[in-house]
């Protein structure tokens, strides 16, 4: 397995871990909780360091790994470039999907649709970082699939 | 392995070149300054290498970049 390919599987699990502490620390149940101010701020301040640390650590836990300073090549280049612009699309995707939720909940205020309050610091603050996340899941799927097809 | 249009295909005859100079993907990969995975797709013919890497495995086996590669509409 190439060395990107590794970043890329256990990026992923640190990013899924880092989701579930957000959905632990911001959900009741299937919606947001209302919480406080300063439990936005730490829940934030925490998966932002925790971004840091844990995509910090991998890639030098890989670089000091036998075969860790392989050359990157231009399909590597290729790759992480192809990678990112599918990461650009799902996060507009996914913008475009809250966007046209809110819009129908106001229009039509239709009990089959679940509630998503962008009006609502909490909620904002869990779908932002819930898109950001989904765009980062999405790289690396994507890097993970194109090293391996 | 299309090309940017979608139209004809590009195919190469590296695997049978290499394994007739004796190499490994490994020390071809070494020879242009990519790794043995970026081989390993080009001969697959899964990645369409760029121009440059195109002629430098060209030159590797001393030889024509058409007799490396071919282009097939």
């Amino acid at each position: 397995m190439a060395q990107p390919e590794k970043q890329a599987w256990l990026f992923l699990v640190a990013s899924m871990v880092l989701w579930s502490f957000l959905a632990m620390r911001m959900l009741d149940g299937a919606t947001v909780a209302s919480v406080s101010p300063r439990h936005m701020v730490w829940t934030y301040a925490a998966i932002v360091l925790g971004m840091i640390v844990s995509h910090s650590a991998i890639a030098a836990a890989l670089a000091a790994a036998p075969g860790g300073t392989q050359i990157r090549d231009e399909r590597d280049a290729a790759i992480e470039a192809r990678a990112d612009r599918i990461e650009g699309y799902v996060v507009a995707a996914a913008i475009n999907v809250l966007v046209i939720h809110a819009l129908a909940d106001a229009a039509y205020q239709d009990d089959a649709l679940p509630r998503v309050d962008l009006a609502s610091v909490p909620t904002l603050l869990f779908a932002l970082l819930s898109t950001l996340f989904l765009g980062h899941v999405a790289h690396q799927l994507a890097t993970i699939w194109m090293y391996r097809r | 392995m299309s090309t940017a249009g979608g139209r004809g295909r590009v195919t190469n005859h590296l695997r049978r070149l290499r394994e007739a100079a004796g190499l490994t993907q490994a020390e071809l990969g070494a020879r242009v300054g990519v790794t043995r995975q970026t081989i390993i797709a080009v001969e697959a013919e899964k990645y369409a290498p760029s121009l440059e890497l195109a002629f430098r495995l060209a030159r590797a086996f001393r030889l024509p970049f058409e007799s490396v590669f071919e282009f097939e509409d």
